[in-house]
């Protein structure tokens, strides 16, 4: 029998009726690394807050550790089981010294009253010495960079003596150099024993420092293989895994000329995109979280400053400087999460219809016209199929999909002719997915054009009329429609090679 | 460079805030022969008690239940002034430094009391210093602390709290420095003297009006009075309404009540309900010009007809009794309280025997003699004309 | 490892101490009575209830929370002494029981916080009011005075050597704040539970039993400045303390704590305090009636919340 410090046995999670993860057994070994992949929802993360103590398991699931039977009721037990799990959000105190930071979780082992800073100085430097770091243990994290307060969470999990460091991204906000230092840490701590469960999106840092890798796809386990045995094409067949469905109808549309196009466009975060989209065109942003698609969009849509690069609208040049220049120019964006920047949850569906164009409504008086908003409600909610009690219930109370079509209402109202779609099928379930793609057909086919983020790559590809790829704020490559598979935009979307072919 | 440059702006703000504050006029010390007031002249006074006696006002407010334990140094007996327009002010030998810690500038009455003392001093060549405590015992307290290191020669003062204005009154008393008070006395600690109103006869003054009046309307003298009034117990407060009841002793049928509030809003809300719906109402009064200004908005608002006395003279009030909303007010004047205070701080510096209290006018102001008497609150030459067409 | 800061960090920093100079020049030129030891003295016991309640304020602040609720449970302690007093109670139960009931004014403001779950705004507004009301109620809305000399001299009037002895109170309670705050536990986990409550919970620490034992210590610092006050009053007032818990907040935000939590100093704190004293003390010198008072001292806030601000953008200027 080998020697497992952790062993998970047909672990399901299921949220509010919906299966999220299913029957996963993996079995971690003592120094080793083991990376954790698959597609955006695939249900990683799930996982990982299951294996750390905050969610709990469904019935029937087992957690072993060191081979025995462990039931994780919340973080602090997971932790004391030598777990240590190291978020994208970095969970340090910024006003407080790298010293206090790492002894926080400690305190049940420190007696008194009193605090003893020499000796929290002391702990916080045999930790850096252990990996090999200059960090002075009293500076103040607000001082460091990302990737060094990383390492500070490291150093903060060593000194918890954990047997077991799960890494959720640890690579995705820092630079290259940064992320090969880590690795280096990384594979110091393998070989000091320790097992690391390694989520990454970056299929060669996975190359490089993975012992096993693991693929999760629609919250089941697909498979785990040795990363000696394996080649990038075939993980990303696990991954994709599903063959394309009919499920989403493409508009066949002429195209007309080009109305939005973006020349070299850098930001602070992601540089030198460029695309044009015709009248008519749907074209698709592809890539993995934190590709920085949205923020291209946010570009175009003059919520984020652009550093450098040109937009030219309907073949004029565009700066845009708020968001109203972009309404202006008839440009509508629906954004990603709905709850936060889509809607005001808690106003009736009537006034989150009509919350764009209020000022027209409203003509010179001010006043609020609440007839043409009722009239205009009622007239989406037969158009577009939003199934709901009344108009005047808050939005709050629909499910995703309507609420997704709200949003799209209150931007039809505006008769958009550039219109930015993010993430546009989150959490929608199928039926509604379908017909929110008819809608942007008929957006297509009145003349306008639609730039569409997604992560679903069977969505992208059936939907879109061609797809940027971009990989870690570098554009990576464009797809035409006919050429595009699953397979070829994963690897554009996991490639570093900034693109540098002609644009369709 | 942002952050010097806020740096830079702060001290330019900082700078220009502090030459704003004024700068000190340095008295001369020219030598000037004194010419002092005759306390014993009975066309400006009355003596009340007699030269000699020892004068405090614990009785008199002990009796009406308020505690106090106060003490008076002037040896004067007290008297009552009697001359209606300007108080004589008396001639000082030298430039003095007063200071004048008033409790409150934003009502009319406070107001008045610092734009009263600032003229007074101006006309002697006093030094003045003043200070609006704003209603602050603490910050009274601090200023008295200061100006006791700062060597003034006298202190003038309208206590913030009748009880915590000890404190301020005895560390004066201590560096010997002469302290009068203005307006309610203190009821502890020892001044040198006082200037007071006596609020009973306010009280009666208002009440024998309202009684006079509705006696003359042909009331049966049976129903309700209600009256405003501050929701704690006050000095004030106790001796108006002592005085105002006296005035109803002989009519047990007219049930006087009392509803309470500080501000006009609060006495507005308190008095809304009672003039909409209590038809036993003959009379309303307001206990001070706050109270007064309340009800006489409410009874406006309300389209009756209550007959309203009141005590005070602020101008909203003046102007109520010369439109007919309100039958009259009993008047005191904050322009002749400051400078009889001013005019007790020069005789005690130059060595002369001063009454411990003088006793204020109060004058029972109606619509026959409110434009005349207007000047005589509000300094010479206003009129009440004046104010009503906003030129005030 | 040691980087060289520039001219408008070190200015920052140092900014409390800065102003502090800057404005005892400024006035003791335009006054030289200004720097006279006595009005300076003056100064600090006039000022040493804001610092007391400071104090209190600093730990909350730097927990994330605060406690508008301080100027009511000063008025509240005083009139309950003073009242108990006038009933004829002894000083030596009278004492011991106003402590424990400001400790129980801050005990509440805690458990509504904790357990109800209301955002420590609305608690603490809500018991300013209930706090203010109750003590109109015992007291009649009226001032009630207090006779006992000793007492009065031992919170108010009285000098030991010449110091005042609010002074010597406010000096116990800096020693003990700073000791709590810089060398205890308690200090360490507010810090951390307002640096990052959620990363404080999964590190085993009993966030809301800080919080509770922060709160009652506001409570006690309140009762400490109710009894200073009284004891300069000579009284206890139904009407006091009415700008404490702001001052309190502005002190402590000049000092450069953070009123998002996490970030406190208590040595901060003391040189707000001092800025707000001396800015009231020598601006009542220079003869300033309360309008230019109440501008200088908003101004002068407004001032400390940008350097605050500024303070943050350093923080966020390193990027990966």
């Amino acid at each position: 029998m080998e020697d497992f410090v952790l062993e998970l046995k047909g672990i399901g999670k299921t949220f509010s009726g919906v299966n999220v993860l299913r029957d996963i057994n993996i079995q971690l070994k003592r120094g080793e690394v083991f990376a954790l992949m698959g597609e955006n929802g695939a249900g990683k993360s799930t996982l990982i807050k299951v294996i750390s103590g905050y969610h709990q398991p469904d019935p029937g699931g087992e957690i072993l550790v060191e081979g025995r039977k462990t039931v994780f009721r919340n973080p602090k037990e997971s932790m004391n089981a030598h777990i240590h799990t190291i978020y994208q959000e970095l969970t340090l105190c910024p006003d407080m010294t790298v010293a206090e930071n790492i002894v926080i979780d400690k305190q049940d082992k420190m007696p008194g009253f009193l605090l003893n800073k020499r000796k929290y100085v002391e702990i916080a430097q045999k930790a850096l010495e252990r990996l090999h770091q200059d960090i002075d243990p009293n500076a103040y994290v607000r001082d460091l960079s990302i990737a060094k307060r990383q390492i500070v969470e490291i150093a903060k999990a060593i000194s918890a003596d954990a047997s077991i460091i799960i890494m959720d991204e640890p690579t995705s906000s820092i630079s290259e150099k940064d992320a090969e230092c880590l690795l280096g840490i990384v594979r110091e701590l393998r070989d000091q024993g320790m097992t690391i469960i390694y989520i990454s999106h970056r299929m060669h840092e996975i190359f490089r420092i993975a012992d096993r890798i693991c693929v999760l796809r629609d919250g089941s386990h697909i498979g785990t293989v040795d990363a000696a045995a394996t080649t990038p094409q075939d993980l990303i067949g696990m991954m994709v895994g599903r063959s394309l469905e009919n499920a989403y109808p493409k508009a066949h549309v002429e195209f007309g000329e080009t109305i939005l196009e973006v020349q070299d466009l850098c930001s602070d975060v992601f540089e030198h995109v460029s695309f044009s989209v015709r009248r008519g065109e749907i074209c698709g942003i592809g890539g993995l979280v934190g590709a920085k698609r949205t923020e291209v969009l946010e570009c175009i849509f003059g919520v984020r400053p652009i550093k450098s690069g040109k937009i030219f609208v309907y073949g004029r040049e565009f700066h845009p400087k708020h968001e109203r220049d972009a309404i202006a120019q008839e440009i509508a964006f629906v954004t990603e999460d709905r709850k936060k920047n889509g809607l005001v949850l808690c106003l009736p569906v009537e006034d989150n219809v009509n919350i764009v164009n209020a000022d027209e409504l409203c003509a010179s008086h001010g006043i609020l016209h609440y007839k043409m908003f009722r009239a205009l409600a009622e007239k989406y909610r037969k158009s577009l199929n939003i199934r709901l009690a009344n108009i005047k219930q808050p939005v709050s109370t629909l499910s995703g999909g309507n609420m997704q079509k709200v949003v799209i209402a209150k931007w039809m109202e505006t008769d958009p002719q550039i219109i930015l779609f993010d993430e546009p099928t989150r959490g929608i379930d199928i039926g509604a997915k379908a017909e929110i793609y008819s809608i942007m057909a008929e957006f297509v086919k009145k003349g306008a054009a639609i730039v569409m983020v997604s992560s679903e790559l069977p969505e992208l590809i059936s939907v879109t009329d061609k797809i940027v790829v971009m990989c870690e704020g570098q554009m990576t490559g464009v797809v035409a429609h006919e050429d595009a598979t699953q397979e070829g935009i994963m690897e554009l979307a996991s490639s570093k090679k900034a693109y540098e072919g002609d644009l369709i | 460079m942002k952050k010097t440059l806020a740096f830079a702006l702060a001290l330019i703000m900082s700078v220009s805030l502090f030459s704003a504050c004024g700068k000190d006029t340095g008295g001369q010390d020219k030598e000037m022969t004194a010419a002092l007031t005759d306390f014993s002249d009975p066309k400006l006074f009355e003596q009340i008690e007699p030269v000699g006696t020892k004068v405090d006002l614990n009785d008199y407010y002990n009796e009406l239940g308020v505690e106090c334990d106060m003490g008076i140094r002037a040896t004067g007996g007290s008297v009552k002034w009697l001359g209606g327009g300007n108080v004589p002010l008396p001639t000082p030998s030298k430039t003095y430094t007063i200071a004048f810690s008033d409790y409150y500038t934003v009502d009319e009455v406070g107001a008045m009391y610092m734009e009263g003392m600032k003229q007074a001093a101006e006309e002697i060549g006093v030094n003045l210093i003043t200070q609006d405590a704003d209603y602050d015992q603490n910050l009274q307290n601090q200023a008295i602390e200061q100006w006791i290191l700062q060597g003034v020669d006298a202190v003038i003062m309208t206590p913030c709290d009748f009880y915590a204005c000890k404190d301020g009154i005895e560390a004066l008393h201590e560096a010997g420095i002469p302290v009068i008070t203005l307006d309610a006395p203190p009821c502890a600690g020892e001044v040198d003297a006082c200037v007071v109103y006596d609020a009973v006869e306010q009280g009666r003054q208002a009440g024998d009006a309202l009684r006079e009046y509705l006696l003359a309307n042909g009331s049966d003298m049976k129903g309700t009075i209600y009256y405003g009034t501050l929701p704690f117990i006050h000095p004030n407060a106790v001796t108006r309404e002592k005085g105002f009841f006296q005035a109803f002793e002989d009519y047990p049928g007219i049930e006087i009540k009392a509803l309470t509030g500080e501000s006009p809003e609060d006495h507005y809300t308190a008095f809304e309900g009672i003039v909409a719906g209590d038809d036993s109402i003959l009379g309303l009064w307001g206990l001070y010009s706050s109270a007064t200004y309340g009800i006489m908005n409410v009874v406006k608002a309300s389209g009756k007809n209550y007959p309203i006395t009141s005590v005070d003279n602020d101008r909203v009030i003046l102007e109520g009794i010369y439109n007919g909303e309100v039958l009259g007010s009993s008047c005191y004047s904050a322009v002749e309280g400051s400078r009889l205070a001013l005019m007790l701080a020069i005789n005690i510096l130059e060595g002369n025997e001063v009454p411990a209290i003088i006793y204020q006018t109060n004058t029972y102001i109606d619509k026959s003699n409110v434009e005349e008497m207007f000047p005589v609150y509000y300094g010479e030459g206003k009129t009440l004309a004046d104010y009503m067409a906003g030129n005030g | 490892m040691k980087k060289r800061r520039s001219i408008g960090q070190i200015l920052i920093d140092f900014r409390t101490i800065l102003i502090l100079i800057f404005l005892i020049a400024i006035f003791t030129y335009l006054k030289p009575v200004f720097i006279n030891p006595i009005n300076l003295l003056n100064m600090l016991k006039r000022q040493s209830f804001t610092m007391i309640a400071a104090f209190g304020m600093t730990f909350l602040l730097t927990l994330g929370v605060f406690d508008m609720s301080a100027g009511s449970t000063v008025a509240l302690v005083g009139i309950v002494l003073a009242y108990g007093l006038n009933k004829g109670v002894s000083a030596a139960i009278m004492l011991p029981a106003v402590i424990l009931l400001s400790i129980l004014c801050g005990f509440i403001n805690g458990i509504i916080v904790v357990k109800g779950k209301i955002p420590a705004f609305l608690t603490t507004l809500a018991t300013m009011n209930i706090y203010r009301g109750l003590a109109q109620t015992i007291s009649d809305g009226k001032t009630i005075s207090i006779k006992l000399k000793w007492l009065t001299n031992l919170f108010g009037n009285g000098t030991v050597f010449g110091i005042p002895t609010p002074v010597i109170i406010m000096l116990i309670f800096l020693v003990i704040a700073a000791f709590l705050f810089y060398k205890t536990k308690l200090g360490f986990y507010c810090r951390c539970i307002g640096g990052n409550t959620e990363a404080s919970k999964v590190a085993g620490i009993n966030v809301n039993l800080i919080q509770i034992v922060a709160f009652c210590m506001m409570g006690l610092a309140a009762g400490a400045a109710g009894l200073i006050e009284c004891g300069l009053m000579n009284a206890g007032m139904p009407d006091l303390g009415a700008d404490l818990a702001m001052d309190a907040i502005a002190a402590a935000v000049l000092g450069g704590t953070a009123i998002s939590g996490g970030l406190g100093t208590i040595w901060g704190t003391i040189g707000g305090a001092l800025i707000m004293g001396i800015l009231n003390s020598g601006l009542a010198l220079m003869g300033a009636q309360t309008p230019v008072q109440l501008l200088v001292k908003g101004f002068v806030i407004i001032a400390a919340i940008l350097m605050d601000n500024m303070l943050k953008s350093r923080k966020t200027v390193v990027k990966a």
